[in-house]
């Protein structure tokens, strides 16, 4: 008995090293997401473009989307375009949308982001960041794959890479299929 | 990402600090993303209750860019858009609870500055105390063996029989070796 408490104090410490080791190992930049494996908020907002149009998640059901919230003072957002811009050329539209989110910006500078970098997708104006908020966004860029379901596959909290998008995107539109013809 | 934000809140900042005036900040975030921040009721009184509400509302809230600050605390523009949604729920007549919920349901539990007490939560709640009465446990039995040991060593003259196993071993051996 008494090796026992001998013991109890060194024991007593394991699961506190255990906690600190896996503690230190995570990434602090990471941050949790709430809405991985639910139902993506809905939304609709306005055109970047013309802002009496509006986009709405709804007009692309049955579609993987890839939800993308970006602002043209965000310098990753620069160095992820081109992967925005790539996904847009490899994919169909009609299988694939790919939505831009105006976080915190002006308009026009959104525009002039656009004229200079290129990329046709529909792109919208998050007022007040009502949307950002309800999708629990901390800041840009940050990323939404959302499966064809409408679910929330997975929250991408820095710039996305070519080999992210595709995997995901490509996953996606496997589990779509296996799940049968959209809008079924 | 956040880091990307977190610079433009302390640009903005820097910018108030340089001299802009807090009316003409307004202006220009009114103008940069075209809404109109949520107007307070007419009753003065139920104003300032609103304000005081959103303040309590907001000081329970973590800022997801200063994240070490509250929603309150916090000058980045997400954390005043945060207030004014707070604000918004509470003119439509939503209850604090619900507000939580809704921050909670975006940004997980993470979001709150004092976790809840549920699941492995009540490790953090609870932990102190059990290891504070345990160490307490602990103390008392050692300090209570100690006496019964010396009350033992009163009564009874020292022989070998009553030292500690090692002890004895180690004389037995210092015996052997003399």
């Amino acid at each position: 008995m008494r090796g026992l408490w001998r013991w109890a104090l060194p024991l007593a410490a394991v699961p506190v090293l255990a906690l600190l080791y896996w503690g230190l190992g995570q990434d602090q930049r990471r941050l949790p997401s709430a809405l991985e494996g639910r139902e993506a908020p809905a939304f609709r907002l306005a055109n970047l473009y013309n802002p009496s149009d509006s986009v709405s998640l709804s007009d692309f059901e049955g579609k993987v989307v890839v939800l993308n919230y970006w602002a043209s003072w965000c310098i990753p957002c620069i160095a992820e375009h081109p992967v925005l811009v790539r996904l847009r050329e490899t994919y169909d539209p009609e299988e694939v949308a790919l939505i831009g989110v105006l976080f915190q910006d002006r308009p026009e500078n959104g525009m002039r982001f656009i004229e200079e970098l290129g990329g046709e997708w529909p792109l919208v104006t998050d007022p007040g960041s009502l949307t950002a908020i309800e999708y629990g966004v901390y800041g840009v860029p940050e990323t939404y794959f959302i499966g064809a379901d409408g679910v929330v596959a997975l929250r991408h909290d820095l710039a996305v890479t070519w080999e992210l998008v595709e995997r995901n995107v490509d996953s996606l539109i496997v589990v779509r299929d296996a799940a049968g013809p959209a809008g079924s | 990402m956040s880091r990307v934000a977190c610079a433009a809140a302390v640009l903005a900042m820097t910018g108030v600090a340089l001299g802009a005036a807090p009316a003409a900040a307004q202006t220009v975030d009114g103008a940069l993303d075209g809404i109109e921040r949520p107007a307070a009721p007419g009753d003065p009184v139920r104003s300032a209750e609103i304000d005081q509400r959103t303040a309590e509302i907001g000081a329970t809230l973590r800022c997801p860019i200063c994240r070490q600050q509250s929603v309150a605390e916090s000058s980045a523009r997400i954390a005043r858009e945060m207030q004014d949604v707070i604000r918004n729920m509470l003119m439509e007549g939503r209850t604090a609870e619900e507000i939580e919920a809704y921050f909670v349901d975006a940004y997980g539990p993470w979001i709150l500055l004092k976790p809840r007490a549920e699941g492995m939560n009540l490790f953090v709640y609870a932990g102190p105390g059990v290891a504070f009465l345990l160490g307490g446990f602990l103390v008392a039995r050692r300090i209570r063996r100690g006496r019964s040991r010396d009350e033992e060593g009163r009564d009874e003259p020292e022989t070998p029989d009553h030292l500690r196993k090692a002890d004895r071993r180690w004389l037995e051996a210092a015996i052997k070796g003399s």
